[in-house]
Formats: C-alpha cells, sequence, structure tokens
C-alpha cells in the first residue's frame, strides 16, 4: 500500500502521534530524543537507532546490597514507542543484531513496545554504502512504515499494521506508488552490489586471520570505542554491577571488542592481547564469522565508522585486504 | 603539491637512507578530502606516501608505544615536538631513539569545518598560507585560511618546534597573542553556568568510547584508572557522575604535561570541546608557575618540582579562613 | 537428557550448603550449592564439562566448571580465587546465598565415549569438570573400556578432592596416576610434571578418548605425547575458557574466532580447535 504525505503535514502528523505514544524523533545530528518540537532530518544521526534496543544502560536485576538478599528481576519498558526518521539502514542493523539476539527476552519487549517509522536519504552520504552490503533502503526491512521524500511530498509505503494504523493519524492520500517504484529502479541502477562480500564467502578463514595486511592496517587504531559505539550493527555487551549505599543493580551496557579489558582473563593473560589482534577481531566478526554463520555482513554500510573514525581507518580498506588477499 | 611536501619526502628518504632512523612517522592521504591518517614508512621508496597535511589532526607520538624497539623519526610540528620531549621527560622515551625532523607549521584545518561547507566535499586544495579552496557538490568556495583554522592552532604558543634534530624551512604561523581566550568566556560565567556548560557540552554527550584517552600521545598508562576493576573507581555507564569524573580525572592527569595538540578533541566522535578541560590547567600553570610543557627534555617536570616561590593559594590554611576566602 | 538451558541473564538464588577448603595455600574452596527453588533444582540436570554463571550480588558474575556430577545432590564448585567475584564468594560463609545461571555450554559427550578407553588428563586445578566426568564413568562403569587418570599438581598440598583421590586409588576399575612436579616430603607417589608422566604410562589411542584440561603450558606438552600414543586430534578433548559476560551466546566476549566458548564449548576436540585463530 502506498501513500503520499505533503512535507507541510508530517509536523501535524508527529504531533498527533505524540498525543498517543511516546515519540522519539532525530532531534539534532547527535541522536534522537523524545519529540519536544526539534526535528533533524538532514542526514543520519551520529549515534544510530540501536540504542532503542540495546540501551547505553540496561538494568537486569537490582537487589539489595545484603549478603542473603534476593534479586528482583527489573521488567524493561512496557510502553508503546515511536521512533520516527529511523534511517534504513539502521532498520536492516536491528534485523541483523535480531539474529543473535531474538531469544533475549529484554531485546524482545523492546521490540514489542517500539514501532519505527523509517525515512529514505535524500541523497546517499559521502561515506554511505549501503548498497554494497545487500541493503535495499526502499523495502522496508525492519520497519512499520518507510517514508521517502521526493519534490514537494513524502511517498510512503505500508510495511506492517502497526504502520497502517500510524498512517491513518495523518492526512496522507493514497497513491504514489509509480513514484516510489522508479525511485527505488533510479536507487538500484546507481549502485552495484560489491564482489567484495562474494569473495570473503569463498575465502578460507585462517588464509583471512593470517595474512599480513592486518600489522599495516591497524597501526593508526587508537583501539577506542567509537566505531563500536556508533555502528548500527555491533552488539557487545558489558554487565556491571552498581552499588550506590543499599542499592544494587546489575546492568548490560554497551562494549567495544577494541578494549583491553574485553578479553582480559582475571589471571591477566589476555587472547588478544595486541591492538592488532583487536582490531583484526572486529573486522574478523563483521565480515567473516558473522557471514560464515548467518549469510550476510554484520555491516549495513552507513558509514558512521568511516566517517567518525579518529584515526581515518576506512571499512574498506581492511574489507578489500581481506577480500584479495 | 605543497613544498613542505616535497621537503617532508626529502627529508624522510635521507634520513632512512642514512640509518637516521628505521621508520617515519608521518601523515598520509586520508580517505575523504578533509581527513589525513597517520603512517609509518620503512623505505625511501614508500616516503612518497607521506605529505605535508592540511588535516593532520591526530598526534603520531601516539603511535610510538607500537613501534617500541625500533629508531623513528618523526614529522614534527611543535606540538609532535612537545610531546616527545615530556614523553623524553617522563622517561618513556629516549631522547636518542627518536629523530625529530622538525617542521614550522603553518596551522592545521579543522575537518569538521570544511565538512560543513558543502553537502559533499568533493575536493580541498590548502595554500597552507592565506587560502583554502573547497570544492563541494554546490560548487567552489574559497575560504580564508585562518575561518578553518582547528582551534588549538589558532591558539598555538609554540607552531615552530623548540625541540628538533633536524628543521625544514618554511613559514610557521605566528605564536598566538590570545591564546586563553575560550578558556576566559567560560571562566566569566558564574559557577553554576560553568558546572552547566560542563554537564551538557562534555558529560551528558560522551558515550565513554576513550577516543580522547586512547588519541592522547601522553596517556600511557599500562592501567588507566577507569579500567581498573580492583577497587573500581568509576562506573562505566554514562551516568553523569561516572562520565564527569572520567573527564575530570582525564584532565588532571594532563595538568602541566597537556601540549595543546588537540588530538583529544579531534578523536571525540560526539565533537565534544574537551580541550578547554586542558587549556584551563595550561593556563593555570603557565600564570601561577610560569611554566610550559614540552619545550626542553632536560626540565624537571612542573608536578616533580617545588621552589619556595612557588604559590600556595590553592592550598587550605588557617590564614586563608580567617581572611574568609575559604 | 539434558535440560535446555535458561536463554536470560537471570540467576536463580542458591544457598551455599557446604564449603571446603581444598588446598593447603586455601586458593581453592568447594562451594557446594542447593538452588533455593525445589522444583529448579530438581530440574538441574548437566554433563560432565558444562558450566555456570556464578554470581555475587555486588560484584559480578563470572563462569565456573560444574565439579559435581550429575547424580550428586549438591552443586558443586571448586573455585580459584583470582579475580574480583572469586574473591568475594571466597569470603562467604556457608547459608550465603548466591546466584547460579546453568548449566551452559555444551558439556563431554559422554554417550559417544561408549565402550571406548577414557583418558583423564588434569593438570592443577583444571581437575574439576574431570572429577565430574570420572564420578559419572564410574556410575557407568560398564559402558566404558579402561578408565585412567593422570593428575598432577606443584605440591601434594595443592591437590583438590584428597579423600577420593584416595579412593580411586584403591579401585580396582581404574587407573590413578598422582603425580607432583617436584619431591616433597612425605611424598611416596610419581614425581614429574604431567607431560612427562603421561609419556611413561603411555595410554593407548585404540578405541580410546582423551580429555585432557590444565594449564595451556601442560596442555601444549602434553598434546605431541598423545599424538605419539596413537590420538588422532578426533580423539582428543579439550575444554576452552575465556572471558565471558552473558554465557549464552550473546555477549561476544569469548569468541575463539568464529567459536563462541560459551555457545559452542567449552569442549572442543583437538582437531576442531586447529581449525580455529588461537585466540585462548
Amino acid at each position: 500500500m502506498y501513500y503520499i504525505l505533503k512535507r507541510e503535514d508530517l509536523r501535524p502528523w508527529l504531533e498527533a502521534i505524540n498525543r498517543e505514544y511516546t515519540l522519539f524523533v532525530p532531534r539534532t545530528r547527535d541522536g534522537f530524543g523524545p519529540y519536544e518540537g526539534e526535528l533533524y532530518l538532514e542526514g543520519k544521526t551520529r549515534l544510530s537507532a540501536k540504542e532503542f534496543f540495546l540501551p547505553w544502560r540496561e538494568p537486569l536485576l537490582v537487589y539489595e546490597a545484603r549478603p542473603g538478599a534476593l534479586p528482583k528481576v527489573v521488567e524493561g519498558p512496557a510502553e508503546q514507542r515511536v521512533v520516527f526518521g529511523v534511517r534504513p539502514c539502521d532498520a536492516r542493523g536491528v534485523i541483523l543484531i535480531e539474529k543473535v539476539f531474538s531469544p533475549d527476552p529484554f531485546w524482545q519487549k523492546r521490540r514489542e513496545a517500539t514501532s519505527l517509522i523509517g525515512l529514505v536519504c535524500e541523497e546517499p552520504g559521502t561515506e554511505c554504502f549501503c548498497w554494497a552490503m545487500g541493503v535495499n533502503p526502499f523495502s522496508g526491512e525492519g520497519l512499520d512504515l518507510v517514508l521517502v521524500p521526493h519534490e514537494e511530498v513524502y511517498l510512503v509505503k505500508v510495511i506492517t499494521e502497526a504502520g497502517k494504523k500510524l498512517l491513518s493519524l495523518s492526512r496522507a492520500a493514497e497513491g504514489g506508488e509509480e513514484a516510489f517504484l522508479s525511485r527505488e529502479k533510479e536507487f538500484k541502477a546507481k549502485f552495484p552490489v560489491s564482489p567484495a562480500l562474494e569473495k570473503l564467502r569463498e575465502k578460507d578463514l585462517m588464509t583471512i586471520y593470517e595474512a599480513p595486511f592486518w600489522e599495516e592496517l591497524a597501526l593508526p587504531c587508537l583501539n577506542c570505542g567509537a566505531c563500536t559505539f556508533l555502528c548500527p550493527t555491533c552488539y557487545c555487551f558489558d554487565v556491571q554491577d552498581e552499588v550506590v549505599g543499599s542499592e544494587g543493580v546489575r546492568v548490560r551496557l554497551p562494549e567495544a571488542c577494541m578494549f583491553e579489558l574485553y578479553s582480559r582473563h582475571a589471571s591477566g593473560h589476555n587472547p588478544r592481547r595486541s591492538p592488532m589482534a583487536r582490531f583484526r577481531n572486529r573486522f574478523m566478526h563483521k565480515f567473516k564469522y558473522f557471514l560464515d554463520e548467518y549469510g550476510e555482513p554484520l555491516c549495513v554500510g552507513c558509514g558512521r565508522c568511516n566517517e567518525e573514525c579518529p584515526a581515518n581507518i576506512n571499512l574498506w580498506d581492511v574489507v578489500r585486504a581481506m577480500s584479495e588477499v | 603539491m605543497s613544498t613542505l611536501t616535497e621537503k617532508i619526502r626529502e627529508a624522510a628518504q635521507k634520513v632512512l637512507a642514512e640509518g637516521l632512523a628505521e621508520v617515519v612517522l608521518g601523515y598520509t592521504q586520508g580517505s575523504l578530502p578533509y581527513r589525513n591518517r597517520v603512517t609509518a614508512v620503512n623505505t625511501p621508496e614508500e616516503t612518497s606516501r607521506l605529505i605535508w597535511p592540511s588535516f593532520g589532526v591526530l598526534n603520531p607520538a601516539n603511535v610510538l608505544h607500537k613501534l617500541k624497539g625500533k629508531k623513528v623519526a618523526l614529522i614534527s610540528p611543535g606540538c609532535v615536538s612537545r610531546a616527545v620531549v615530556v614523553l623524553c621527560q617522563e622517561g618513556q622515551v629516549k631522547r636518542d631513539e627518536v629523530y625529530l625532523l622538525g617542521v614550522p607549521c603553518p596551522g592545521m584545518l579543522d575537518p569538521s569545518k570544511v565538512r560543513d561547507l558543502g553537502k559533499k566535499i568533493l575536493r580541498v586544495e590548502d595554500d597552507f598560507k592565506e587560502k583554502v579552496l573547497v570544492v563541494t557538490s554546490e560548487g567552489e568556495k574559497i575560504v580564508a585560511r585562518e575561518e578553518l583554522l582547528r582551534q588549538n592552532c589558532l591558539e598555538c604558543r609554540h607552531p615552530t618546534p623548540p625541540v628538533y634534530d633536524e628543521l625544514l624551512e618554511g613559514e610557521a604561523r605566528k605564536p598566538s597573542p590570545s591564546p586563553y581566550q575560550k578558556v576566559e568566556e567560560i571562566e566569566a560565567r558564574e559557577v553554576s553556568a560553568r558546572w552547566q556548560w560542563f554537564q551538557e557540552a562534555v558529560v551528558s554527550r560522551c558515550i565513554r568510547c576513550y577516543a580522547c584517552r586512547n588519541a592522547c600521545p601522553l596517556c600511557y598508562c599500562p592501567t588507566c584508572f577507569v579500567d581498573d576493576s580492583r577497587p573500581q573507581w568509576v562506573g562505566k555507564t554514562r551516568d553523569p557522575v561516572d562520565t564527569a569524573l572520567y573527564h575530570l580525572v582525564r584532565a588532571y592527569h594532563l595538568a602541566g604535561r597537556c601540549v595543546d595538540c588537540g588530538s583529544c578533541e579531534a578523536a571525540c566522535p560526539m565533537d565534544i570541546p574537551l580541550r578547554l578541560l586542558t587549556k584551563k590547567l595550561e593556563k593555570e600553570a603557565l600564570s601561577a608557575f610560569s611554566f610550559e610543557s614540552g619545550l626542553d627534555p632536560e626540565a624537571p617536570l612542573l608536578l616533580t618540582t617545588f621552589r619556595e616561590e612557588d604559590p600556595e593559594d590553592f592550598m587550605i590554611t588557617q590564614e586563608l579562613k580567617a581572611l574568609g576566602k575559604i | 537428557m539434558v535440560a535446555a538451558p535458561k536463554k536470560d541473564m537471570i540467576p536463580l538464588p542458591a544457598k551455599i550448603e557446604k564449603v571446603v577448603v581444598e588446598t593447603d595455600d586455601g586458593l581453592l574452596k568447594s562451594f557446594y550449592l542447593r538452588l533455593l527453588d525445589e522444583e529448579a533444582q530438581r530440574e538441574f540436570k548437566h554433563t560432565p564439562g558444562q558450566f555456570a554463571m556464578l554470581s555475587v550480588a555486588g560484584k559480578g558474575e563470572c563462569p565456573i566448571g560444574i565439579a559435581s556430577a550429575p547424580s550428586e545432590e549438591l552443586i558443586m564448585f571448586t573455585v580459584f580465587r583470582t579475580g574480583l567475584v572469586t574473591d568475594a564468594l571466597h569470603r562467604l560463609p556457608e547459608g550465603a546465598i548466591i546466584g547460579l545461571r546453568g548449566p551452559l555450554g555444551n558439556g563431554y559427550p559422554l554417550e559417544k565415549f561408549r565402550g571406548k578407553n577414557v583418558v583423564l588428563i588434569a593438570g592443577g586445578f583444571a581437575v574439576t569438570t574431570l572429577r565430574a566426568t570420572l564420578v559419572y564413568l564410574l556410575e557407568h562403569r560398564e559402558d566404558y573400556g579402561e578408565i585412567t587418570m593422570i593428575y598432577g599438581a606443584r605440591n601434594p598440598g595443592l591437590l583438590l578432592y584428597k579423600e577420593e583421590l584416595a579412593a580411586w586409588r584403591k579401585r580396582e576399575d581404574m587407573k590413578l596416576y598422582l603425580t607432583i612436579d617436584r619431591e616433597a616430603p612425605g611424598w611416596d607417589g610419581l614425581v614429574g610434571f604431567v607431560p612427562q608422566i603421561t609419556e611413561q604410562v603411555a595410554p593407548s589411542g585404540e578405541n580410546a578418548v582423551a580429555l585432557v584440561c590444565g594449564p595451556p603450558i601442560m596442555i601444549k606438552f602434553t598434546l605431541p605425547v598423545l599424538e605419539k600414543c596413537g590420538f588422532g586430534p578426533e580423539q582428543v578433548y579439550l575444554s576452552l575458557e575465556n572471558r565471558m559476560r552473558c554465557g549464552i551466546g550473546l555477549c561476544h566476549h569469548c569468541n575463539v574466532g568464529p567459536f563462541l566458548v560459551c555457545r559452542d564449548g567449552p569442549v572442543i576436540t583437538l582437531a576442531a580447535l586447529k581449525r580455529l585463530p588461537p585466540e585462548y
């Protein structure tokens, strides 16, 4: 089902959604927040929509910090949330993480409570390459609705029943299928799928692992967490017990495989002690381990890592080296 | 090609050919028109990779620890030279293990200032003197260099390296006459407004990726205090108290040491104005002790030196209490 | 046979029924646990070789191999005091409540070993899950061929489960070789490192499997000995450990290349291990 929404009808629609649900929108280039009028639609946000499902702090248990106290399980958020302005790459990230997280009750709860309204980019950003990772931003994968900015309107494709219900709060009128499909076709024609993934599928794991290029490519890497924290598909987490006074909370929080602490044993032994080993592990996970196990790379081509890496590590330098070794 | 790039390649070739160093650390072209990358060059042939960058925002001295055991030459504008000097003073690097190829620095451009000039940046041409030509998807712009310079370069007091083994010919920027203007703007605010600035500009936006710490050439503790688990000094989430503690302690660890290379701020993926914290400490060191870091490898460190005439107005004394100052 | 492990991160409360200090240096203690929920305790079924996450509120969780056999009433863990959580655990008295998540991981494929000779080779405190295995094998004695255990520690005071060792030593239906690294007063058993003793014992690889648990250096020198004895890489089973956060295949900390120790291990054949990056 296709609809047309005039650009001037966007705000009233968001207001209407906000009256019935808790609405989150991209507020600034930094990222998403509750809708209070601020709206950033010029491009993707620095922080992805991943945080709605793998939040920066997920309490799992609370307990009284005294011996013998029994922990209480924390109930995840139950209120229905709507997130507007999710880039299709971010939504695809949710689908990829779900391949691992689907059995997790905290993940499930957040997924059930959240509707996503997608927004296709006016044009791809400097560092975008969703197409090369097999992402079709027009498909609506992982979304309830997908909006395509087109001249003075948004072309809207309804993906789910929940999406249809949300759209009914707007003044959108049926139509626009032709324009939507032709935009999709134009987009596809512009971007061929990269041959690197096919090559990576066929390559022997240990051949890539043992290749000599890692040392050189990893040299400028700071082993910070910028790429992993900004990445819409990185899902590793840490678990911490936080005690304040007599209150204890066990929380789950994002963790970066780039950190030395990530793999260090209690004994001090670290199987990935060298900065290069950690650098290699991140790319091997995304473009070999995950690819072999799930048939797809753990990357959606949003380009945040390329854009924001302090050391200017470029993902394609690594992927190319991996696929051509 | 800028003549400085030619001079660097030539000098690097000579250094490698004559065995003055085994590796040359410098910059190469990055993956975007407004990015450069730190690189290590091992042979005279590879020196064609080296450039004098417009966007050399990370301090290559930060990579020295990965090249332990090798004699390393560094392409050294003022802040790189000064970082190495501090590392020598602190016993992390031996002066004769590094070869400083000094460059009188015209200042580097700020990638985010250039990025914001258009939707897509296609090309950047820098004359390293007055003007920068930026070609964007919407057209060409010629911008005064001064407008695009990094803030730390605008505030730099030592564009010419104070210590070097060899100084390339070139024209450095003039030392900044007002390095503390931005710090003073914050200082002028009420205490509560300063706290609010710290919370809004720094704490609430930090994602705890530690890019600032890892980019710093002077952050080299084998185990950082935030990584200690026994005891665990700092919580690991984005809780404001923990994040504030991280930033305050990080800045204080650089008191009397920071050379204001700006790597921390450049590394931050959230564009947090981290330098203001360290710049404030730099200002204190200068005003209280007439001290500037990284000027002399033989000089004692600020925090390991005591002089009778050192001001002690920060100490809680009976006298100050009596005066009602604390 | 094995109940599906709970796929979430919520520990069940368990009471420490008994604490036994196992070694002279006091760094190893055995904790005998009972789940507070009677049904959960009844349903707790594991395979030797599996592990559980033990948690101390306020300190965190860590993975520990299950040292008790499935038939034993209490769930037992022998814990080396080395990190934040194990340190806190060591300070807890009998009667204290801790958290338990498990059983997790795969365990030894004991069904597959039926009819075969089984050689258990242990060094130091890594003997724990092999104790569970041995107890199981002895309970199902008629299902297996010869049972041999080689177990070494630095000195006699560091051997675990001393009373059981004495009982196993007397048994006719198994062979137990105990060894210590260096001569010690009062010790009349074998002296030498585990690899050397294994070489002397020279178990045959024919219709046999070897289960090897110990410090990396012991494993490194034991593997060539086993190869000489005719054990193919498919016949040698090892147990990996890596830093872990979730234990259920989510957090990715414990990966050895594509292999997640918590999900695909901890038990792995030498043949499979050889195909992985050396990240353990």
